[in-house]
């Protein structure tokens, strides 16, 4: 079975280089083909690769996956949109289907002097300098095969650029739609995130799925933030049971930029966020914060990186999960101060309930700090709820479920609070108490 | 009208007995001090009326407006109008004190067979309330006990106290880390609250807080038993004397 994707992949590649090869620049072809070699040598990862050890990526073999050219896909089956959008009166969309750029269903509102979105298939050919110096050259196909993979079949995605100086306050929501009706598509998207020095951006991510045959979707999204860039990078997982995401995020930071993520995986059988920032001047600032709320058989392995290369940067990390029924969670956080990175500050914080004895987390702490002067911090907790401030509600004559609903929300009040944009707060509020309701919770509209 | 009824109450923690046959009654309109030295079991009476189940019950009975109390879970006999203000209010980061009334309240009245409560004749009631035990608005509107200093934390308690019209109260120490100026806001709020139809327990260390809420009845509980009783003088003469001679009276009935 393993052996049938490897060589499907194998032929796959061959169909696409031809298409592409004088299509695309011709350095970029090179990388393509190294980054292919390298999957192949790498290959699909298994429960011995220390990255991959809790997670069951077996789904990979199980299911019939194929990777799909660009005629092949059914864009005919995405007819309206409107069930996946968020209420926000002034978003720009950006809408990926199978992972392709959608300029029927895309709506810009800005001014494109301040900020270029677009394809990036586009974008290659028109922008060819600006996307050679950024694209593959942060995320790396060189250990991770999922990155592999992708980079050799780069075909599209989203560009954006935006200009320096601009604050663009309305948020851009990239929409990943994938078909599935008659095949089971690998489809991957490659984005390329540009922010200009001084210029403020927000961007929140959301999937869904057309078709009942399952889908994995393997992203990769680059982010370049220029001196003194503010970006915020939301992702909000609600996905159904058949469709598996292994999510790629790498950011390269120059001086006293921002980079703040919010990432809710909320529902999904395999969803897994690698997610990578790396300090590349003095002053920056990495705020990488998570929320995973899940129960049935759902996974979710939130994997980060955060890279201390420069002196006088901060990081702050916490992920907090909810695990129910048979869920199970990961949770490995790396922060590596390099032995220059002096003066460095990193928080890192994960906390856990777990609400079943079948509920599985495994998390893990990794501080590797080679600089002498720094401030770093981490701790893991896991438990039940608490139960002092159980017998406090239950004392107040608040039953034990509504007492437990109004704990776990609260619980789960601090991430979502972190939200900065209305919609989107309002919107995972909605996922989150969605699993209250249940339990006859009212308040959630106080939340 | 009878509230309460202890008799011969024994409880073990860790098979350790901690409470050896206490006697009491509250009835409607009084207030009772519980007294007495560190580790005499003055907590664990407290919480043991309110239904914390980490105590063993070996003998004895406990009845609440004629029903067995014993038997209610913890849940039932706040409810039922049974109300403990904590010796250390739990700190709820993310619930905010007005939700967590909002939502105690409801259940109550739907206990009680009443619709919710109105959203503006709630914010009203709290408003009052509040100013009862002197708590600024914003404080209601910020996570439970949160950052507050002790003294907030029990007027907190107070607050909820005052939300919730308990029949039968019971005050776990709500005097100690207060300053004279806290413990006037605590007793006045009691005082206030205090009517025909309704009980205290307050246990206390001192006799600082009967200065300010006085009671009817003072009890010494010394070695889980209620060694002495009598009217509010009582507790003058303790403050005076200590409980020494407590112990030797004791002492020399053995």
């Amino acid at each position: 079975m393993k052996k049938d994707l490897m060589n499907k992949i194998n032929s796959s590649f061959l169909d696409f280089s031809k298409k592409v090869n004088g299509k695309y620049p011709k350095k970029f072809n090179e990388i393509r083909k190294n980054a292919f070699k390298n999957f192949n040598s790498l290959g699909f990862p298994t429960r011995a690769d220390e990255e991959w050890k809790y997670a069951d990526t077996s789904f990979i073999h199980k299911n019939d996956f194929a990777i799909f050219l660009d005629e092949e896909i059914d864009y005919q089956a995405v007819s309206d949109i409107s069930d996946f959008l968020i209420n926000g009166n002034n978003t720009n969309i950006v809408v990926l289907i199978n992972g392709r750029f959608s300029e029927k269903f895309s709506k810009i509102n800005i001014e494109a002097e301040k900020i270029k979105i677009g394809s990036l298939t586009e974008a290659l050919n028109y922008k060819a300098a600006t996307i050679d110096k950024h694209l593959a050259r942060y995320a790396s196909f060189e250990k991770d095969p999922f990155v592999a993979l992708n980079t050799a079949f780069v075909t599209d995605g989203c560009y954006i650029r935006a200009a320096e100086g601009v604050i663009i306050e309305n948020p851009i929501h990239i929409l990943y739609i994938n078909t599935a009706i008659e095949n089971a598509p690998i489809v991957q998207p490659r984005n390329l995130i540009i922010v200009g020095e001084c210029s403020q951006l927000k961007i929140y991510e959301t999937y869904h799925t057309v078709g009942t045959k399952p889908v994995f979707q393997n992203a990769v999204t680059e982010i370049f933030l220029k001196r003194f860039a503010n970006f915020e990078h939301y992702k909000v997982q609600h996905n159904n049971s058949n469709t598996y995401y292994i999510d790629t995020t790498q950011v390269r930071q120059k001086r006293a930029s921002i980079y703040t993520s919010n990432t809710f995986s909320l529902k999904g059988s395999f969803q897994r966020n690698t997610h990578n920032a790396y300090h590349d001047d003095e002053l920056c600032q990495s705020n990488f914060y998570g929320m995973y709320y899940l129960e049935g058989t759902d996974f979710a392995d939130n994997h980060t990186l955060i890279e201390h290369a420069k002196a006088n940067c901060t990081s702050n990390e916490l992920y907090k999960g909810i695990i129910d029924d048979k869920a199970n969670a990961v949770f490995n956080g790396k922060i590596y101060v390099y032995k220059d990175a002096q003066q460095t500050s990193a928080y890192q914080s994960n906390k856990n309930i777990l609400l079943s004895n079948d509920a599985v987390i495994n998390t893990k702490p990794q501080l590797e700090i080679f600089a002498d002067d720094v401030k770093c911090s981490h701790g893991a907790t896991c438990g039940n709820l608490d139960k002092e401030q159980l017998f406090y509600l239950l004392s107040r004559g608040i039953s034990e479920e509504k007492a437990k609903s109004l704990l776990l929300n609260a619980f789960a009040s601090e991430i979502v609070e972190k939200v900065s944009i209305a919609e989107l707060r309002d919107y995972v509020k909605k996922l989150v108490c969605k699993r209250f309701e249940t339990e006859g919770i009212y308040f959630c509209e106080g939340m | 009208m009878e509230l309460l009824k202890i008799e011969n109450l024994k409880v073990n923690i860790n098979k350790k007995p901690i409470l050896n046959g206490i006697n009491l009654t509250i009835n409607a309109g009084e207030i009772h001090a519980m007294m007495g030295p560190n580790g005499s079991g003055k907590s664990t009476l407290a919480s043991v009326l309110s239904g914390r189940t980490e105590f063993e019950v070996t003998e004895g009975k406990v009845s609440y407006l004629g029903k067995n109390l014993l038997e209610m879970p913890a849940v039932d006999r706040a409810k039922e109008g049974i109300f403990l203000a904590f010796q250390y209010p739990v700190e709820i980061s993310g619930v905010t004190t007005a939700n967590f009334m909002k939502t105690a309240l409801n259940e109550k009245r739907k206990h009680l067979g009443l619709e919710p409560i109105d959203a503006m004749d709630f914010l009203q009631m709290m408003k009052e309330k509040a100013a009862l035990v002197e708590i600024k608005n914003d404080f209601l509107h910020r996570s439970v006990n949160e950052g507050f200093s002790g003294g907030e934390k029990k007027r907190n308690e107070v607050f909820q106290m005052a939300m919730l019209e308990p029949r039968l109260a019971v005050l776990d120490e709500t005097d100690s880390g207060l300053d004279i100026d806290a413990l006037k806001i605590v007793a006045n709020g009691v005082n206030r609250l205090q009517s025909k139809d309704n009980g205290f327990l307050v246990i206390t260390h001192y006799q600082r807080l009967l200065d300010y809420i006085v009671p009817d009845f003072v009890h010494v509980l010394y070695q889980g038993r209620i060694a002495k009783s009598g009217p509010k003088e009582l507790a003058l003469e303790l403050e005076e004397k200590g409980y020494d001679w407590i112990k030797k009276e004791v002492a020399s009935q053995m």
